[in-house]
């Protein structure tokens, strides 16, 4: 259905503006700022759910994650100009920059997270669509094979 | 997907949870990956990548074998 797939693609874009604006998006908040019906957007957000744009915290319609943005705090804080946001991953966190980027906002970014093993503080910056890193030699890790990403996604 | 002080990190926790290690890159890979997968996910038009090009994304950002196949 052309006019679902337009709604959910509205749905889906406020709900990532406003986790990048800090504000935590429910259907409710999401059908006043588009004026629309809260009811439509819940299932909205129930289909984009469905196609894996966005988990919820089941059984609520609260946003868990929608990539790269996370609906709450975790461990991969991403500052941009005067203003944090979360990340759900390593790969997440410089998705961030990379989706600013690619929309033509401003991409200047620094990460913080730490190492899981001795919660050393590791810190990267992007600037100019270059990557840098304190220490320069940290390295990632996936502990799941792409094919089980999605068998539990938040773990992953 | 976390992020390591060094390699030696990686291998201690891994030990520690009792967790098989996955696998072990470069900031510099997953920075590559990170502007192939997000580029355009302020756009309308985003749709989530098909598993061909999820593929193509990693090749193109040097993460290759059998860890990184969607269909394995």
């Amino acid at each position: 259905m052309p006019f679902e797939r337009d709604f959910d693609s509205t749905v889906r874009l406020a709900i990532m503006n406003a986790l990048l604006a800090g504000r935590t998006p429910s259907p409710a908040s999401v059908a006043q700022g588009l004026h629309v019906n809260a009811d439509d957007v819940a299932a909205a957000f129930d289909r984009l759910a469905a196609g894996r744009a966005i988990v919820l915290k089941a059984p609520t319609r609260d946003i868990r994650m929608a990539a790269p943005l996370a609906g709450a705090e975790t461990d991969f804080r991403v500052h941009v100009g005067d203003r944090s946001v979360y990340a759900n991953c390593i790969w997440d966190a410089l998705g961030v920059p990379a989706m600013l980027a690619g929309a033509g906002r401003p991409a200047t970014a620094r990460i913080d997270t730490q190492c899981p093993d001795c919660a050393h503080p590791l810190t990267m910056e992007v600037r100019d669509g270059r990557l840098t890193s304190d220490p320069s030699d940290a390295v990632v890790h996936f502990a799941v094979p792409a094919a089980r990403w999605w068998t539990d996604i938040v773990f992953t | 997907m976390r992020l390591f002080r060094s390699e030696e990190h990686v291998t201690r926790w891994s030990n520690d949870a009792g967790i098989l290690p996955g696998a072990v890159f470069s900031l510099d890979a997953l920075w590559r990956l990170a502007q192939l997968w997000f580029h355009d996910r302020l756009s309308p038009l985003w749709r989530r990548a098909t598993m061909d090009e999820a593929h193509a994304a990693f090749e193109q950002a040097g993460l290759t074998g059998g860890f990184w196949r969607l269909d394995a």
